[in-house]
């Protein structure tokens, strides 16, 4: 059985590199092995003062289990990547839907429209929210102004808060495609079969919608997800202490501390969890199902 | 007789078309009734508003005596059968019959042995657990006829619902919807383009053109004694003769067709003889009207054939004819005699 399983993949790999070793394969390996094998490589050697030493050693790994700070910093990164995941699934999927069931005309550019900060840099969208929730900000001066508070509020920007909104602010439309993708292509008159056998718009939605475009929602949670577990860019501008996240701390490793073998590890620990997940995520759902969706 | 659907002067007007045009219909209880008319005339639009996806521009639709108007499709007593079925493909044989149940929150138990009642009624016992995509057409259509029964509602509305199957499936799927009305009782209003599907089925046919109901009644009645011109020409294939009225007969391109009518002398009148209620032959005695013809064209349909066969420079009737024998099937060229009795051609009052 397990021979004929490795025989199998042999011929599979075999297959791949004769056929010419297509462009996908080598931008497969250029952009996401090698650099992993790189970081995987690095996370087993040992730094002293400003010079790596290739020995093996497991000490990067220890350390992370060690330090006090490494864990916490950890489960506040994926809770601030799950909120951020469902605050754009709740702006994104009501959009999509609209888009998809209620509009008739112009579809298409609303949907440009609709992914606005997709088209916007990642800096403007961080700066502005700078400046609407700073101490002399936007919101502080509506507040005051609106006599809800007495002297401006300083825990909106520097927050875990602040972090959340921004990176849903830029994360969003990056889920409006692929939730629109799955809603358009249902067919509507379930929702009319659904109905006529007695089910609420409610019932409809939870046994008809939802089931048929779960594969898209699973694909959108992932598209968001992965990549603000190991976000820094935004935590350092706007998150203050409080908003400080993982990704920070291997950045921190890398540039201040300069210890690239213990950055390298955490990273990678961080690669796998969120490689478990996903996994784990696409088989509850199915991954041919995943793919149709696509 | 209990009336279980009631159209009262029902319009639907899309943007500048009108689609269902002052519908009004009485559908008894328990009965099959269809609606028969060709594609586009409003059929679909008139069962939609029945179920409630749309509202009348005017009228008002009663179920069971009560007014629709405002009454959500959810909350209708009526389920449909569509015409692309709109199967869930995410759910089981078995979880799409029990749909209807599972939103009504009925208790598991029941569920259970209804929607197994309702599939052993369309003969899908041992299917339950089969993804949709794995089923053929005609057992499609038999879950989508299950789904839409096992609430039992007042009125199951059937749109075009064999359309898609091939013909000896659609002969057989017909042959079972009687069986299932009949066993469940509950009032069918069925949607067709497909006359003979109509008439073998109903208990009354209404016929609708360009979103007007012309005639209701009997499958005999609207095929017999079709009301006006449009219901005649529809229903099977008919031949339309028309000119002046003299002495009971009409002067028509030059032959002189003999007819009963009550028309005065000299008024303009119209009549239709179906083709089957033509005689052909290579002699011909007996029928009232005889003439000479040619045969210009022939459809050789197997069990029987339809010819064309020229009157006179104008005028080119179809005849059908069962091929008794081989000697009875005639080719083009063949010179042949046509003729009817004139109790056989129907007057259409209305010259149009
Ligand atoms: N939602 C709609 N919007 C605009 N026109 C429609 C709509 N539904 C139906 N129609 C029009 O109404 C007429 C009747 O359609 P329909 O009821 O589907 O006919 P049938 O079922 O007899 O083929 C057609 O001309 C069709 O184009
Ligand atoms: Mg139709």
């Amino acid at each position: 059985m397990r021979d004929k399983f490795l025989q199998f993949f042999r011929r599979k790999v075999q297959l791949r590199i004769f056929s010419g070793l297509s462009f996908s394969l080598s931008w497969f390996l250029l952009f996401l092995i090698v650099p992993t094998a790189v970081i995987f490589l690095y996370s087993f050697w040992r730094q002293e003062y400003i010079s790596i030493i290739p020995q093996f050693t497991i000490d990067n790994y220890a350390q992370f289990l060690a330090n006090p700070i490494h864990i916490p910093l950890f489960l506040r990164s994926l809770v601030i990547s799950a909120a951020v995941t469902m605050g754009s699934i709740g702006l994104a999927y009501p959009a999509a839907y609209f888009l998809a069931f209620r509009v008739r005309k112009y579809k298409i550019p609303l949907l440009l429209a609709l992914m606005g900060p997709f088209w916007t840099s990642y800096l403007l969208i961080v700066y502005a929210w700078k400046i609407i929730l700073g101490y002399d900000g936007i919101l502080n001066s509506l507040l005051l102004n609106l006599r809800l508070v007495e002297q401006p509020a300083d825990l909106l920007l520097y927050s875990p808060f602040a972090v959340i909104i921004t990176l849903i602010h830029i994360w969003s439309p990056w889920l409006v495609f692929p939730l629109y993708a799955s809603l358009e292509k249902m067919d509507k008159s379930l929702l009319e079969a659904a109905m006529d056998l007695g089910a609420t718009p409610t019932q409809a939605f939870l046994r008809v919608t939802l089931p048929l475009t779960w594969p898209g929602l699973v694909v959108a949670v992932l598209f968001v997800f992965i990549p603000t577990v190991g976000e820094f860019v935004t935590p350092a501008l706007v998150g203050g202490p409080q908003g400080y996240m993982y990704g920070n701390l291997i950045e921190n490793y890398f540039h201040l501390g300069f210890n690239w073998p213990l950055g390298s590890s955490l990273a990678f620990i961080m690669l796998a969890v969120v490689m478990v997940m996903t996994l784990l995520l696409l088989r509850a759902v199915g991954p041919d199902k995943v793919m149709e969706s696509l | 007789m209990v009336i279980d659907v009631e159209l009262r002067g029902v319009t639907k007007r899309f943007a500048d078309i009108v689609a269902v045009d002052n519908v009004s219909i009485q559908i008894l209880k328990g009965e099959f009734f269809s609606l028969l008319g060709p594609s586009g005339c409003g059929k679909t639009t008139t069962l939609r508003t029945i179920a409630g996806f749309e509202d009348p521009s005017e009228g008002e639709v009663f179920i069971s005596g009560q007014s629709m108007a405002g009454v959500p499709p959810f909350k209708r007593p009526t389920n449909m059968v569509f015409q692309h079925l709109a199967l869930f493909p995410h759910l089981s044989v078995e979880e799409n019959v029990a749909f209807g149940l599972k939103v009504k929150r009925l208790a598991k138990q029941e569920i259970r042995q209804r929607a197994s009642k309702f599939l052993e009624i369309v003969r899908l016992s041992g299917l339950e657990k089969r993804k949709i995509s794995q089923l053929s057409g005609g057992q499609q259509q038999r879950v989508a006829i299950a789904r839409a029964l096992v609430t039992e509602p007042t009125v199951l509305l059937l749109d075009e619902p064999l359309g898609p199957l091939d013909l000896r499936l659609r002969l057989e799927m017909q042959e079972e919807l009687k069986r299932i009305q009949r066993e469940v009782g509950t009032t069918f209003v069925y949607v067709t383009h497909d006359q003979t599907e109509a008439l073998s089925l109903s208990n009354r046919v209404a016929v609708m053109i360009s979103g007007r109901i012309e005639q209701v009644g009997t499958p005999l009645e609207v095929y017999e004694k079709p009301r006006n011109h449009s219901v005649a020409e529809f229903m099977g294939e008919t031949n339309m003769l028309g000119g002046r009225y003299l002495d009971g007969a009409v002067e028509i391109d030059g032959l002189s067709v003999r007819v009963t009518s009550q028309a005065s002398k000299g008024t303009d009148i119209i009549f239709s003889i179906r083709s089957e209620k033509i005689s052909i032959g290579k002699t011909l005695s007996g029928p009232d009207n005889v003439f000479k013809g040619t045969v210009r064209g022939v459809t050789y349909r197997g069990s029987d054939s339809v010819y064309d066969v020229q009157l006179s420079e104008r005028i080119i009737i179809k005849v059908r004819s069962t091929n008794l024998a081989l000697e009875s099937i005639y080719r083009v060229g063949d010179e042949v005699f046509v003729g009817w009795d004139i109790d056989k051609a129907l007057l259409i009052s209305s010259l149009r």
